[in-house]
């Protein structure tokens, strides 16, 4: 193997991250240490990412900035632009984000034109999860026209349908790919629409159904991540990607450009007729027990109480349209949008509250369960793979322009967008959607939102169980949600985050109201 | 001149041909030596002290091979030597059983710490005393190891020290850079460990993983306004 591929970044990648071991005897010296421990799987994913980045593909993009402090700032030109040099280990996009989707067994949208490496990327990951790069290569599903569901899926076997006398008795000869761990979709916006629903139980619900006969796609690990590659992500290609399909992929990133200064690289890899896949260092394989473990230990990082806040009041922003219904809980983007209405227009003509401070008026839509739920466990992965031990905000804000692009979208109608400096935001997504996130933590913080929170005071208290509550303290809870409403009601203006607060208090209300009928019901 | 890290036992050993490292059987140096890597030593020091120690109890010895005990007790101490803080308690078991038994000869265990063997018997009652006590104190306040560093020149830091508290423990201190991060260290004699410390970590939060030393071998840790240096001085005993 040429030397050039086979250098791995030494441990540890991360300063400051060294971790104690207590307890260490000579015997340990001369012991190999276990490689499957979950603590030396963090170190293990950054140094795939360091080979991937340094040795792989040619990506010398870090739009994922961390820094301890304010990074130093370079204006450049006379339209704004800054480079800002962080002071932390800060990452490519299009690199990291694929590599977490493999780590947690995620589904990742790289788009991007043609020759920027997408399927090479999603080649690699697959060569990551332990296959060779033939099989994976040959596991590679092209998107186009005539792709029909037994294309992907498999077909019965002629004898089969021959001599069936019943569905049950047909087998079916399923695809090899079907069962990978790492699955790659290229080219998803070209097959047609009805393959594209076979295509959604399978990732929706991992499995997948012909002939009355089953198949889980679940590889040996039970993590399984899917890649697809498109040209764009806003309609193009052959066919439109179905809705309930493009709202399973949990993060969406853009292949980044060929950076003119790595032109040697390209020509000693054109001289050498070699492919990166085709060279990935053994030592950086993940076997089926690791990604079980690195998915596991993904899962467990905790997101510390503060930063739920602050996602809480982020989310609670996009539902909330005042002229959206006639009844309060009608009110919402949803309600104007199925009933076919124009969301913008709903927005506009809200007079009540101010365009400019109002977050959630920037979006035409709202935050589904769904993709908040890809947001966190995201969020959860960047703050494994950096080595700290809870979800930071910074880690928030790292992976939520990527994880709501194309979930969350601009309403075009806002002043925002239409004039002044920020006008390029309704097509730079990635920008804006930071921009959204870093306003809602700026509210929150002017707020006082971090010191007061009586909704969640009420909240908390009613979690505690509702057992041996007496009628005295039951009725002084209810006064003090009415007291709650009162203080809301009272502002002129209403925000998204008042409508989350008002339906949290109306449901607390009740459950008070229906406990407090229900004492007065019981036999004395 | 670029003052960098280090300990002050490093400082004064000169330049020496170390004697090649054979396996033995049932005994995998190479491996001990990527150990010692991942757990914070330094591998040339590794390789010097265990080495020389070897070649020294080959000389004397009448048996061909180092007998198992001996490599374990000698790899032991070359391994903690060359900065592995958490061998600290296995070596300093394995080196008072030895002087005790009389299991491998003094000098053979003196090489490696690189002590000389009339020196052992002091170094080991000072370490009960200590993770800094040490036979050659001297007089006055001594700076026993320079640690942190500016990142760009290979250290571990974007901002200077700002200040330092003494933990619970000897060796424990917890480091404010003039930016707000806090850095955890640990220290013996012979290496140091630093880490991000969490906010909210401190003295009283921080319990004593053994008890603190004696008025003998006071710590503390200098920082300076002009460096992203800080020096752990032993100062004079009380």
């Amino acid at each position: 193997m040429p030397n050039r591929w086979n250098k791995i970044s030494a441990s540890p990648t991360r300063t400051g991250v060294g971790a104690s071991h207590p307890g260490l005897t000579a015997e340990d010296l001369f012991r190999e240490q276990a490689p499957q421990s979950t603590a030396a799987l963090d170190e293990k994913l950054r140094q795939v990412y360091y080979w991937l980045v340094n040795r792989a593909v040619i990506s010398p993009f870090y739009d994922i900035e961390f820094s301890f402090d304010a990074p130093l700032s370079f204006p450049l030109g006379d339209a704004g632009a800054e480079l800002h040099l962080p002071t932390d280990q800060s990452y490519s996009s299009n690199v990291l984000l694929p590599l977490l989707t493999f780590a947690l067994g995620g589904k990742c949208l790289l788009v991007g034109g043609p020759g920027r490496g997408k399927t090479t990327l999603a080649v690699l990951m697959g060569v990551i999860a332990g296959s060779t790069p033939q099989d994976v290569r040959r596991s590679v599903q092209q998107g186009q026209p005539q792709l029909t569901v037994s294309d992907l899926v498999g077909m019965p076997l002629p004898r089969d349908l021959v001599n069936a006398g019943s569905l049950p008795e047909i087998e079916i000869a399923w695809r090899g790919w079907l069962t990978r761990p790492v699955k790659i979709i290229d080219e998803y916006n070209r097959i047609p629409t009805k393959t594209q629903s076979a295509l959604l139980t399978m990732v929706a619900e991992g499995y997948v159904e012909s002939y009355d006969q089953m198949l889980s796609t679940a590889p040996e690990s039970g993590v399984e991540s899917w890649f697809f590659t498109a040209n764009d992500d806003a309609g193009g290609g052959t066919f439109p990607v179905i809705q309930a399909l493009k709202d399973r992929v949990d993060v969406t990133v853009a292949a980044l450009g060929f950076n003119s200064r790595f032109f040697d690289e390209l020509i000693t890899r054109v001289e050498a007729g070699e492919k990166p896949e085709e060279h990935v260092p053994t030592e950086l394989v993940f076997a089926p027990a690791e990604q079980q473990a690195l998915a596991a230990a993904i899962r467990a990082v905790p997101v510390p109480h503060m930063v739920r806040r602050q996602l809480e009041f982020f989310a609670s922003q996009f539902e909330f349209v005042q002229h959206g219904g006639r009844r309060f809980e009608y009110r919402t983007k949803d309600t104007v949008m199925t009933g076919g209405g124009h969301v913008g227009e709903a927005i506009d003509s809200n007079t009540g509250a101010d365009l400019q401070v109002d977050i959630g008026a920037q979006t035409t839509n709202s935050l589904s369960a769904r993709a908040l739920q890809s947001l966190i466990t995201y969020a959860k992965a960047m703050a494994y793979f950096r080595g700290v031990a809870a979800v930071g905000l910074d880690d928030v804000a790292a992976v939520l322009p990527f994880s709501l692009r194309g979930k969350l979208l601009p309403n075009e109608l806002h002043p925002r967008f239409e004039i002044g400096a920020d006008r390029e935001l309704a097509t730079d997504q990635v920008s804006w959607l930071a921009d959204l996130f870093e306003q809602s933590c700026r509210q929150f913080a002017s707020l006082g939102l971090a010191k007061a929170d009586p909704v969640g005071d009420l909240l908390s208290t009613f979690a505690q169980g509702l057992d041996g509550l007496s009628q005295v303290e039951a009725s002084r809870r209810l006064t003090a949600i009415e007291s709650q409403i009162q203080v809301i009601s009272r502002q002129r203006k209403l925000y998204g985050r008042h409508f989350d607060d008002l339906i949290a208090l109306k449901y607390l209300h009740q459950r008070y109201s229906n406990y407090l009928q229900w004492l007065e019901s019981r036999p004395r | 001149m670029i003052r960098r890290a280090g300990h002050a036992v490093n400082d004064t050993l000169g330049p020496a041909a170390v004697p090649e490292i054979a396996s033995f059987e049932g005994f995998d140096t190479r491996l001990a030596r990527d150990n010692v890597v991942s757990w914070g030593g330094d591998p040339e020091l590794f390789d010097r002290f265990f080495a020389t120690a070897i070649d020294l109890d080959r000389s004397e010895s009448t048996t061909e091979q180092p007998l198992p005990h001996t490599v374990l007790t000698l790899a032991s101490l070359a391994a903690w030597r060359s900065g592995v803080l958490d061998l600290r308690q296995d070596a300093l078991g394995r080196l008072t059983e030895a002087l005790d038994s009389g299991s491998v000869a003094d000098s053979v265990l003196a090489s490696a710490l690189g002590l000389q063997a009339s020196e052992l018997s002091d170094f080991v009652r000072c370490q009960a005393e200590s993770p800094f006590g040490w036979p050659a104190r001297g007089t006055g306040e001594v700076v026993v190891a320079r640690v942190g560093g500016f990142r760009g020149l290979g250290g571990p830091w974007t901002a200077p020290p700002a200040s330092a508290e003494q933990l619970s423990s000897d060796g424990d201190f917890l480091i404010t850079l003039a930016d707000g991060e806090l850095w955890r260290l640990e220290a013996d004699i012979f290496g140091t460990r630093l880490s991000r410390a969490e906010p909210g970590t401190g003295p009283e939060t921080e319990r004593p993983s053994e008890p603190p030393a004696s008025g003998a071998w006071p710590t503390r840790l200098a920082v300076f306004d002009t460096s992203y240096i800080a020096w752990l001085v032993l100062g004079q005993a009380a």
